[in-house]
């Protein structure tokens, strides 16, 4: 940056400052999980891929995805169901293609939602949500909106779902965003049911998350 | 094979984004590449976690998030953008902004912040040193969340203009101007308490 030397102490003490280093034995810890996750990875890699499209219609909330539809194949993890999700739908693929890797997830009930990707543009705000149950019953997204940093709520718009595949459903979500308005972050996105077999089940999947608004109009 | 991190490297070559791209791409195919990846960018990631007010435990359980999400997602980094460090550290301000706000934490807490002074071998010089860190910690976090997190983008991660631009999602412009701004607050404070 063009003013590293215009306040010579002041950087230098704050680098002085945030010099800190990994104890021995976190370092280890550390990188023992990161192990684990290479190891992890390496073996997803290996499994293969079902899936299953539809789209939602517009409305104020959202509420339920179709009925639960079992593909066969192995079990899946989220993250996986979205590269078919967006295959062969152009809107789809970029706004996933836009999108700022989040990777935040909440439990809530034994089911864990994980915020994968959100994009925010000036007609749409989009995030890619996978829904994980711990039983065997999945479940799919229910009622859920956006809050934007001005307080600006954003509950309609269009979306896509892959449905519940063993368990996993994801879903990728293009909030509407109000008219004259310009979305401005750190964004929440609240979840507060899912959808699943027996009905809707309530429930608080609170998310924040903050990305840069990009020009694209989806 | 066993994973490692380089101490002390926050700047310089560790921003060389042609290789991290490499990298990158490579470990898109063959996850084991990865690991190059995570001995480049722990220390900084450990140290702007540290910087945004993580204790010891919690920036190291921080740490091993980020680098486990960035090995989920490896097949989503697109090279020849923005780059690989300010997509990484994307990864981990969102996971820091999400356990913050699950331990109903503020983002930068002064106690927390206590922690970063390291006890020091000698003294009287690490009396000094220490209490220059509690001051400009101090300082720094009663600054708006925003000039705080530039700062430690900055000057715990070493990130350039441009990269912490894409982090916090503004413009290279705005992000100078921010911590243009910050620098000076701390300098004015600095010739305030001389």
């Amino acid at each position: 940056m063009t003013n590293d030397s215009t306040y010579p102490g002041v950087e230098a003490a704050l680098r002085q400052a945030f010099q800190v280093d990994i104890p021995a034995d976190r370092r280890t810890a550390i990188a023992r999980r990161v192990r684990t996750a290479i190891g992890a990875e390496t073996a997803r890699r290996s499994t293969g891929l079902p899936h299953r499209r539809f789209l939602l219609p517009s409305r104020r909330w959202v509420l339920g995805l179709a009925a639960a539809v079992l593909v066969g194949g192995t079990v899946v993890g989220g993250e996986r169901l979205f590269g078919q999700l967006i295959a062969g739908a152009p809107l789809l693929e970029d706004a996933w293609e836009r999108g700022t890797d989040i990777g935040q997830s909440v439990t809530d009930g034994g089911y864990t939602l994980v915020l994968e990707k959100a994009a925010a543009g000036n007609d749409r705000l989009w995030v890619a949500l996978s829904v994980d149950a711990s039983a065997d019953e999945g479940a799919e997204l229910g009622r859920m909106r956006v809050i934007d940093a001005n307080g600006v709520v954003m509950d309609g718009g269009t979306g896509a779902g892959t449905g519940d595949i063993r368990g996993t459903s994801a879903m990728l979500f293009g909030f509407e965003v109000p008219s004259g308005i310009t979305p401005e972050g750190p964004y929440t996105l609240e979840v507060t049911s899912l959808t699943t077999a027996d009905g809707e089940l309530p429930g608080r999947w609170t998310f924040s998350f903050d990305v840069p608004l990009t020009s694209a109009s989806g | 094979m066993e994973l490692t991190s380089t101490d002390g490297r926050v700047s310089e070559e560790r921003h060389d984004a042609s290789l991290d791209d490499s990298l990158a791409m490579e470990a898109r195919m063959n996850a084991e590449a990865f690991a190059p990846l995570y001995e480049r960018h722990t220390v900084s990631v450990y140290r702007y976690l540290r910087a945004r007010g993580a204790t010891e435990t919690d920036a190291a359980e921080l740490t091993a998030v980020t680098f486990e999400r960035a090995m989920r997602h490896i097949d989503r980094y697109r090279p020849g953008g923005s780059g690989f460090a300010p997509w990484l550290f994307r990864i981990a301000r969102n996971a820091s902004i999400d356990a913050s706000r699950r331990a109903h934490t503020r983002w930068v807490d002064l106690d927390r912040l206590s922690h970063l002074v390291a006890p020091g071998p000698s003294p009287e010089e690490t009396a000094i040193a220490n209490e220059e860190r509690r001051w400009i910690l101090g300082v720094v976090a009663r600054l708006p969340s925003i000039q705080r997190d530039v700062l430690a983008l900055r000057f715990a991660a070493g990130l350039s203009g441009r990269e912490i631009a894409a982090v916090v999602g503004k413009s290279e412009a705005a992000t100078r101007k921010i911590l243009s701004r910050s620098l000076a607050t701390l300098q004015e404070a600095a010739g305030h308490d001389e």
